[in-house]
Order: C-alpha cells, then structure tokens, then sequence
C-alpha cells in the first residue's frame, strides 16, 4: 500500500478540520449552558473577580467533578462541559502524532517511524507525568 | 482598566476575551505564531490576571491557533510535513524540560524571559530583512538529502510553484529544543522563535517556515498542556472565550496569510514582536502601563 505526501496532507488536514470544529461545538456548548445560568457553584462574577485581582488563588484541578460525582451530574456543569472541549482540544496535536506514526509505518519509511516514534512518547510521557506532579 | 465592570458583567468581560483572542488567531495563523503572544500579554497586562493563569490560556490558544490554522496550510500543500516531524523531536523534549522546571521560578523572571525572547526574534528578523531568505545560498546538508527534507510549495502571490532546499538540519533541531523550553515556561507555542530559526537557520521561505510552525506549535504546546490542565492554571471559563476566538481568528488569518507578499509578512512579524517585548519588559520593572 503506498500513500503519497499529497494524500498525507489531505488527510491531515481533514483531521484537524474536523477535530478542531468538534472541540469548538463542545466548548460552545458549554458557553451557552453557562450564559444561559445553568450549573452551581461560586458566582462568575466572584470567580472573576479572584482572577483579575491577580492574587494566586488555589487552582481548581478541571476535572474534579468527574472524580466525585456521576457523569451526568457533571455534564449538566458549564466548566466540566468546557474542560472536556478543552482537553478534547489538547488531545488533538497528539493525536494528530499518532495518525502520522501510523502513516510512516505503512509507508515502511524507518527514519520517520523513529522520529514521529520519540515525539509522540515525550508528549504521552509529559500527559502521564504532568498528571502524576499535580493529580 | 474598568475591572469592576467586568466583575459586574461577566458575560462582557468574556466578549472582551473573545475579541481579543480572535485578533490572536489572525495574526497567529498568518505569522505561524501561537497567539500566545497577544493572549498572554492582554491577560496579564491589560487584565492583571496572575501569569501562570495567562500562561494557561496561551497555551489553549497555542493548540487552536495551530490546528485550525494547519488543517489549511496543510490541505494548500505549504506546510512541511517532514521538517516539522524532525524538529519536533527537538521542541517537545524542550518542552517537557520547561514544564518540569516551571515550577520553581518566579513570575518576574518569566516576564523578562518573555520579553528578552520576544526582542531576539525581532532582531534576528530585521538583520534578515531580504526579500526571501529562502532564496539564500546554504551549504549542502547530507542529512537533509537523507531524510528528504527539502521541498516545494505554491506560492498564492507570486502565482507559481517555489522549491527550496533545506540546510542546517542539526542546527535547526538543537534551537529547537531551546523554543521548546521557553515555549512550556511562557504558554506560547514559541512560532516567535520557531519561524526564525527555520527562516534564518535552515534556510525555509517564510511561509513554509510560518505554516510549518503553525503546525507544530500545537505540539509543542500539548507537551506542556498536561501539566497546566492538570494542575488547574487551564481555567475552563477563561479558556472558553480564548479557545472559541482563536479558532475563528485562525481560519480568517490562513486566507489572508497565502495572498501576503513576503517582505510584508516579516515587517508586520517584527513590529508585532518589539511592541509586546516592551510592555513585557515595563511589566517585569515594575512600570504602570495601560
């Protein structure tokens, strides 16, 4: 099977076409859940006034809900809705490594295997580890 | 600036967000920056909202910026797939060395940082100031004949196809792994110092050398996304309005980005670095502004 560089940079691009509106919608979804006053919790008005003072306050971990309560009990949350865009949003690029590892692997082209090989374990790494330091 | 109206109307303060992000997607797509550059500095600056939390939406808007924007420049055949698989090598093992050691500094010292990085790329443009250094005679690199680095791409304004070769290969990787780091450290995908060092060191034609860092700052940026995310500096409401603009901004800025000429492109890129450098560096001494 042989795929060319042109059907690679179609396909690439469709797929990041496509993610990046899919993560847009998510994110949009719930922006309108929260302007429309669905959800609980502290006032946007105090959260943004803790933020705009400058002051450090305690970083909220995105997605807390998610460890604690039910799934649809978190999706009736704006910010849990948002986070999962969010995240939706990072996984993109990673992904995005992945689908061309695959690529270059059936292409049997080596030095490209091991290239796109080392950066998609640094970033799983750096997801894995950075969940490790914080979570 | 009126912070009270905005803790009395949340809703307009996100608006507010919205608009300058989609600035940030424009400018970032047609500059192959990751907007981080204008949402960091407007979060921080204009807002005063604590940099790590700017830094966190920089980073949002880095991974926009750069999959809204590639999906285009990768479908018009100008970004360099290869080149960018190569480098990033280099840019996330920096990145994920900046995430680990953000931590342990201060916010000062990221201001200067930001700032003294931010004039680099300036100057280092302005001394190229040719036409297309893409143009430019470089040594022959075994390596890039090797791994099938060098290209073609259409040019929209010249209206014919322009191939380059590529020199500078190990160069090009180790200055990578240096934008990597500051890219985790700042919460921006570093195209400030990405497109130089492909334009000026490998010898790329500055819109390969933006499309091809709009491609890879997300990449960049999700290697440090983890960290940020999962330690709560992404907050979801603040990176909502971000996330939303910089993808519209982005899609507008990859029409505009292929009809430029490319002296212009270099010009807009180097005023747009000075101006931010100085009020990054005013932020860090201490001096009011805005």
């Amino acid at each position: 099977m042989t795929i060319t560089l042109e059907k690679l940079e179609t396909f690439l691009g469709n797929f990041l076409r496509y993610g990046v509106l899919s993560c847009a919608l998510v994110i949009a979804v719930g922006v309108g859940m929260s302007l429309s006053g669905l959800g609980h919790g502290p006032s946007r008005g105090d959260q943004l006034a803790a933020l705009l003072s400058g002051k450090t306050t305690t970083p909220q971990p995105p997605l807390a809900c998610f460890a604690e309560n039910s799934l649809g009990t978190c999706l009736a949350e704006p910010d849990s809705v948002i986070a999962v865009g969010i995240l939706m949003l990072i996984a993109l690029p990673i992904l995005r490594v992945l689908l061309t590892l695959l690529v270059f692997i059936v292409q049997k082209d080596r030095p490209y295997i091991v290239i796109s090989g080392i950066v998609l374990t640094v970033l799983l790494f750096g997801l894995f580890f950075g969940a490790g330091v914080h979570g | 600036m009126g912070n009270e109206f905005f803790i009395a109307h949340p809703a307009a303060f996100e608006a507010v967000v919205l608009l300058i992000s989609l600035v940030a997607g424009v400018m970032g797509a047609v500059l192959g920056l990751g907007g981080g550059v204008i949402v960091v500095p407007a979060l921080a600056l204009g807002f005063g909202v604590d940099i790590r939390y700017a830094v966190g939406a920089g980073i949002v808007s880095a991974i926009a910026t750069s999959s809204g924007a590639a999906a285009t420049y990768v479908k018009d055949h100008i970004t360099n797939i290869r080149v960018a698989m190569l480098l990033e090598v280099g840019t996330s093992i920096g990145a994920l060395t900046g995430a680990l050691l953000a931590a342990y500094v201060s916010s000062q010292f990221l201001f200067l940082l930001f700032s003294a990085l931010l004039l680099y790329s300036a100057v280092t443009m302005l001394r190229g100031n040719r036409q297309d250094s893409g143009a430019l005679a470089r040594p022959p690199d075994p390596l890039a004949d090797k791994l099938r680095l060098h290209g073609s791409y259409p040019d929209a304004f010249l209206k014919r196809e322009v191939s380059y070769r590529v020199g500078h290969v190990k160069l090009g990787t180790s200055l990578m792994f240096g934008a990597g780091l500051l890219s985790a450290l700042l919460g921006i995908g570093s195209g400030s110092l990405k497109v130089p060092a492909m334009d000026r060191a490998m010898g790329l034609p500055i819109k390969v050398s933006s499309a091809t860092s709009n491609f890879m700052i997300g990449v960049t940026a999700a290697a440090s996304a983890g960290t940020y995310f999962m330690g709560g500096f992404i907050v979801p409401w603040l990176a909502a309005p971000v996330a939303l603009g910089v993808i519209a901004g982005s899609w507008i800025g990859t029409r505009i980005m292929v009809r430029l000429p490319s002296a212009k492109l270099r010009k807009i890129f180097v005023f747009v670095l000075i101006g931010i450098a100085l009020q990054m560096a005013f932020k860090a001494l201490g001096v009011k502004v805005g």
